[in-house]
């Protein structure tokens, strides 16, 4: 393998590229943690509408595949904006990320709510009669607890996202995998570029791994 | 005080209290025994409204628990202590935070009022000292002299105990009754739920025997225990220790 192709120059742009892909993982981590709050909210609500809502946007976006979902975004939001705006062209880091995000925000909700439902029944029974009202009794008792349930498997998703901002070279957005194959197509030669990508991605994860374990010992280490 | 009219509740196909009627008065001390699985809990339970009967009424000082009226049974329930066999302490807070965050948020006290009052029960339970350790560094015993001295920051006028000591060390249980036998001198209204037939002969002004979701019988503790009539009562005194 020849890795002299592996200029100064297609180094930088690759780790340019890493940076909007973490960009974007970035936005889709915080607009998932959004919609999961809001979608938990939802499937603990006693609220049917509610309720459902929550439970059908869960099951479309976990029970189809995310390419899926980036290709239909990438087709399907600038046609249903241009009925209303007249015609418009998407962006497609931003058309990716909103993806992604919503992809994210139906794990986010599940995680949220089984971090919630798994704080001890007990803990709720004592809030209830101690006179705590619901949103005193979330507030105060369920949800800094949860919290620490919730924050490691969001850091696992966050790793997840990262990864996944690669499907988005699909619709053309240059992210690391992206300018790898782009690289690999000025040169004839894909597995070089290939292999420092993917080096690039397992520095970004294990060093996202590495803060995520230091971040759990001092949460339990509160308990 | 406490007054329960045809109480059934049912889990499933459990039919867990069947048709209970009760009465407390004020300064009673009501304790209920039973094998495991007779009821005991979900009595309870009802009366502090953490479950929902399917029939019948419970009234607290005249007013029947008000199950579709969030805001009033919030308030019914601050009438009522609640002192769970494990304790229930809210982990993320100290032994102080414990005590006044419901005096607080739920009573609307300042903080100051209500850290007086709080350090003031945690010296009557003897735990004054531990009053910035979190619940995991206390002991059992410790624990349960929390929560109590927790339920008593809302100045409840019944308190409500289910089975206070059985998740605790034999060594610890003392340090508990011990607490519990102050509250009851004071003259606190408390309904207890208990395997302590020591503690219910010396303590109770009146002992209900459950067996199968039913009230089999009930009487003063001497009657209860020197003269059980029914024959289930007798089997039950006969298996445990007094
Ligand atoms: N949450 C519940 N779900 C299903 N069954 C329950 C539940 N709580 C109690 N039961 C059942 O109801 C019966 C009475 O239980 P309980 O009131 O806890 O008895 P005790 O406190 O006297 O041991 C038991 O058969 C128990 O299994
Ligand atoms: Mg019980």
């Amino acid at each position: 393998m020849d890795f002299s192709i592996i200029t100064l120059d297609n180094f930088l742009f690759m780790l340019r590229s890493a940076g909007l892909s973490v960009l974007i993982a970035v936005f889709a981590l915080i607009g998932g943690v959004i919609l999961g709050t809001l979608g938990a909210a939802g499937k603990i609500s006693k609220n049917k509408v509610l309720n459902t809502i929550a439970t059908v946007y869960v099951e479309v976006f976990r029970g189809t595949p995310m390419m899926m979902q980036i290709t239909f975004a990438f087709l399907a939001l600038p046609a249903v904006v241009s009925l209303f705006a007249g015609p418009v062209r998407f962006n497609p880091i931003i058309t990716g990320a909103i993806a992604i995000g919503l992809n994210s925000g139906a794990y986010t909700t599940e995680l949220i709510r089984s971090g919630i439902m798994g704080v001890d029944k007990g803990q709720w029974e004592a809030a209830d009669t101690l006179g705590f009202s619901y949103k005193q009794k979330m507030m105060k008792i369920i949800l800094p607890q949860a919290f620490k349930r919730i924050v490691p498997p969001l850091v696992s998703e966050f790793i997840t996202l990262i990864k996944d901002t690669s499907l988005l070279s699909s619709i053309g957005v240059v992210e690391l995998m992206k300018s790898a194959t782009t690289i690999g197509a000025k040169y004839y030669a894909y597995l070089p570029p290939l292999t420092v990508a993917s080096c690039i991605y397992l520095v970004m994860t294990i060093t996202i791994s590495f803060f995520a374990r230091k971040l759990e010992r001092r949460l339990a280490e509160s308990d | 005080m406490i007054d329960l009219k045809n109480v059934n509740k049912s889990f499933d196909t459990v039919h867990a209290a069947k048709d209970i009627s009760l009465h407390v008065d004020q300064g009673e001390i009501l304790c209920m025994i039973g094998p495991s699985g007779s009821g005991k809990s979900t009595v309870l339970r009802c009366i502090s409204g953490l479950e929902i009967p399917e029939s019948g009424t419970v009234t607290i000082e005249g007013e029947p628990l008000a199950f579709d009226n969030p805001k009033q049974l919030q308030k019914q329930r601050t009438k009522m202590g609640f002192v769970f066999q494990h304790f229930n302490l809210f982990p993320h807070m100290t032994v102080l935070e414990n005590l006044t965050i419901s005096p607080i948020q739920v009573l609307g006290q300042p903080k100051e009022k209500a850290e007086e009052t709080a350090i003031s029960l945690l010296t009557r339970v003897g735990l004054a000292d531990k009053k910035d350790a979190y619940p995991s560094q206390l002991s059992g015993g410790q624990k349960q002299r929390v929560a109590i001295a927790r339920s008593l920051c809302m100045h409840p006028d019944v308190m409500l105990f289910d089975e206070p000591t059985s998740a605790l060390d034999p060594e610890m249980v003392g340090e508990v009754l011990d607490v519990m036998k102050e509250l009851a001198q004071e003259g606190m209204t408390m309904i207890v739920v208990t395997h302590e037939m020591g503690f219910a002969k010396e303590v109770a002004t009146r002992v209900i025997f459950l067996d199968d979701g039913q009230i089999v019988e009930e009487n003063s503790p001497a009657e209860l225990f020197g003269n059980p009539k029914s024959p289930r009562l007798q089997e039950f005194l006969s298996k445990v220790l007094i």
